[in-house]
């Protein structure tokens, strides 16, 4: 009974967001949500993206740290990794293989600057943010990462193989989480560093992996978004940080989700829900800054909802407290122990 | 111990450390910095550098990120960061030009403007200290919504000022006037007064200070209110800088700010370390930095990644660390 409820609270989520937004769709413009294969194609597509950008936001942030590189790890990872396969004549697989490569590579020179400088995370991440936009900037000369017309890309842009490639995603996210001692120590970590240091557990290449997986991910789901769209711009001024923060919602709600069954299930879960509330908005004809204004606003109501969910909870303890220590101190002045001054 | 006390090694590390943990030593750091890159690109110019013209460039430049980070000084004291300073400037300006072209009042357009500031910075610190939700995902779910709000209004055009306004502000010496009243009462608040010492205390000991009686979530609406200010001023300045606000004006506001206070000194974990004028020393070091290299040629993509790799080693040799990793608890 309860593995069903659990399931029935997870699948929840996307079913109500289809029927709302279908329902929106169908009134104002007399339209379905999903109209079409390439509709279905395009909703696998973005959910993956959004889906392995979580995962990747996931590893940090869980334990406080929001690393504001992570948009530009992705510009240098998939970049980087694109020029160089495709000097060398690879393509396909290769790509995305040398793009996690060197997602890990700079995810991992991160983790180092932040144990060795340890300052927090954000500033940490606009400094060496600069320099990552400028990587791939450079190695491109400005023009980016151009995959149109190249042969050997199609099965990136495969809907079957963006399911793939999140499943998979999702089992290491699981696993990793789940069954090995990384995920011990995120746990640990989460609850207190402080005690988690004391009681012996190394946290300073914990965090160095955080930040080397978070890489590798992130450029992972660089590689597809170039993939579909035939190429990545290398931007410059830090403008690579909204590319990343855009999916903090499908983490925040995938952690909520996943509270029922487990993280990696409620993110792909909330990737889901997330991007059919964008492409309903989208059939909505909402405007991008309109449909970002809305996205902003369901996310930050949502945080409020997280944020207060046990309020009343913890509102009727205290009331029970203050009643239980009243009677407490009528007694004891009853008994003359304790006297008003 | 007789052997390392005559070592001169070990008694010139010693000197290094005591200097290093002297109270006054954050301070010069960024002022010594600042002085050399100068001096740098004065002798790189050929003394072009260091012309009136130039230097009144910089200092302009430098006015509107030296305003809005003396701002976010008061939030950064408190130990806690804003990245949304740049949007709330921005869409603060693009309103306050809107209104200054409905009702052709100046002294409407500067009520609106620093009213708005005050309205979305305390917005912003209400959702975390009576919703309780993080000031960190405040902060970036406000610099999307801002901006995109930002766009929605304008829709793809520009909200262009009239030129005789622009003029007359200019020549009034507005921007300068604005900005030193600013600065003034800042650096009066920050290092006089009772709000300025509360907030560098929740920054050094959150904990403590709740325990001494100081109320985190009022010097934390306190902080965002005066950051607000900040933000209205910086709108004015923009709007008399550009005559015009679109959806690319001050696209870099939010990192320069980062930047300039960092530079400036200001630590980065907020409290007693923390000074308000930071923000004005760090903004015109950033300028200087951007005009010194475009004057002696280097390419734009360089130019970012310098100032990267600088602000990096700023904060490793300016910054005490703690003994484990920067996070909620230490």
């Amino acid at each position: 009974m309860k593995r069903i409820k659990q399931i029935l609270f997870t699948l929840a989520f996307p079913l109500v967001m289809y029927l709302l937004m279908e329902a929106a769709c169908q009134i104002f413009k007399g339209r379905h949500l999903i109209g079409s294969i390439l509709d279905i194609k395009t909703l696998v597509r973005n959910s993956g993206i959004a889906a392995l950008t979580a995962f990747a936001l996931s590893f940090n942030l869980n334990c406080g740290r929001f690393d504001l590189s992570l948009g530009a790890q992705r510009l240098a990872g998939t970049i980087v990794g694109g020029i160089l396969a495709m000097s060398m004549g690879l393509s396909g697989i290769w790509l995305l293989l040398f793009s996690l490569g060197f997602g890990l590579i700079f995810g991992f020179i991160t983790g180092i600057v932040f144990i060795t400088l340890r300052v927090p995370p954000m500033v940490l991440g606009i400094g060496i943010g600069l320099i990552w936009e400028c990587v791939p900037y450079v190695v491109s000369q400005g023009k980016g990462l151009n995959l149109f017309g190249k042969a050997g890309i199609e099965i990136l842009t495969q809907t079957s193989f963006t399911i793939i490639l999140v499943v998979l995603a999702a089992l290491f996210v699981a696993v990793m989480m789940n069954f090995t001692r990384f995920g011990y120590e995120m746990r640990a970590i989460q609850g207190s560093q402080f005690i988690a240091r004391n009681s012996g557990i190394n946290i300073f290449r914990h965090t160095v992996f955080c930040y080397a997986l978070a890489g590798g991910l992130v450029c992972v789901a660089g590689t597809v978004d170039a993939s579909f769209s035939t190429q990545m711009s290398s931007t410059l001024g830090l403008a690579s940080i909204g590319s990343v923060t855009i999916h903090m919602f499908p983490m925040i709600l995938g952690g909520y989700i996943g509270t029922r069954s487990n993280d990696a299930v409620g993110i792909i879960v909330a990737a889901l829900t997330v991007r059919l509330f964008s492409s309903g908005l989208t059939t909505l004809e909402f405007s991008e800054p309109n449909a970002n204004l809305a996205n902003a606003v369901v996310f930050i109501l949502f945080l409020v909802f997280l944020a207060n969910k046990d309020a009343f909870k913890r509102k009727k303890a205290e009331a029970q407290r203050i009643a239980k220590a009243q009677q407490k101190k009528e007694a004891l002045k009853g008994v003359g122990v304790y006297t008003s001054a | 111990m007789k052997i390392q006390e005559e070592n001169p090694f070990l008694k010139l590390k010693e000197l290094a450390r005591r200097i290093s943990s002297h109270r006054h030593f954050m301070r010069l750091i960024p002022l010594l910095f600042l002085a050399l890159l100068t001096f740098f690109f004065s002798v790189m110019t050929g003394g072009r550098f260091t012309s009136p013209t130039s230097l009144k460039i910089i200092f302009e430049q430098a006015l509107i990120v030296g305003t809005v980070s003396t701002g976010a000084a008061f939030i950064f004291a408190t130990g806690n960061v804003n990245l949304a300073m740049g949007a709330t400037t921005v869409l603060t300006a693009t309103i306050a030009g809107m209104v200054y072209n409905r009702t052709g009042s100046s002294a409407a357009m500067i009520l609106a403007a620093i009213a708005l500031g005050i309205l979305i910075m305390v917005i912003s610190a209400l959702l975390s200290t009576v919703l309780k939700v993080r000031v960190m995902f405040v902060t970036i779910v406000m610099m999307t919504l801002l901006s995109a709000l930002q766009q929605s209004i304008l829709g793809g055009t520009t909200v262009s000022l009239p030129h005789d306004i622009i003029t007359k502000l200019t020549q009034m010496k507005f921007s300068y006037i604005v900005f030193c009243l600013y600065f003034i009462v800042s650096v009066v608040l920050f290092h006089f007064t009772a709000i300025g010492r509360s907030q560098r205390m929740l920054g050094t000991n959150s904990v403590c200070a709740e325990q001494t009686g100081i109320s985190g979530p009022k010097y934390l609406v306190l902080a965002f209110f005066i950051a607000g200010i900040g933000c209205g001023i910086g709108a004015l300045l923009a709007i008399v800088r550009a005559g015009s606000i679109g959806a690319n004006t001050l696209t870099s506001l939010n990192m320069d700010c980062m930047l300039a206070l960092v530079l400036g000194g200001m630590s980065i974990f907020g409290g007693s370390r923390s000074s308000a004028y930071a923000g004005i020393i760090g903004a015109v070091t950033v300028c200087i930095l951007n005009q010194g290299m475009l004057m002696i040629n280097v390419d734009s993509t360089v130019i970012q990644g310098v100032r990267g790799i600088i602000f990096l080693i700023l904060v490793y040799t300016s910054q005490k660390r703690p003994q484990g990793l920067p996070a909620p608890e230490g």
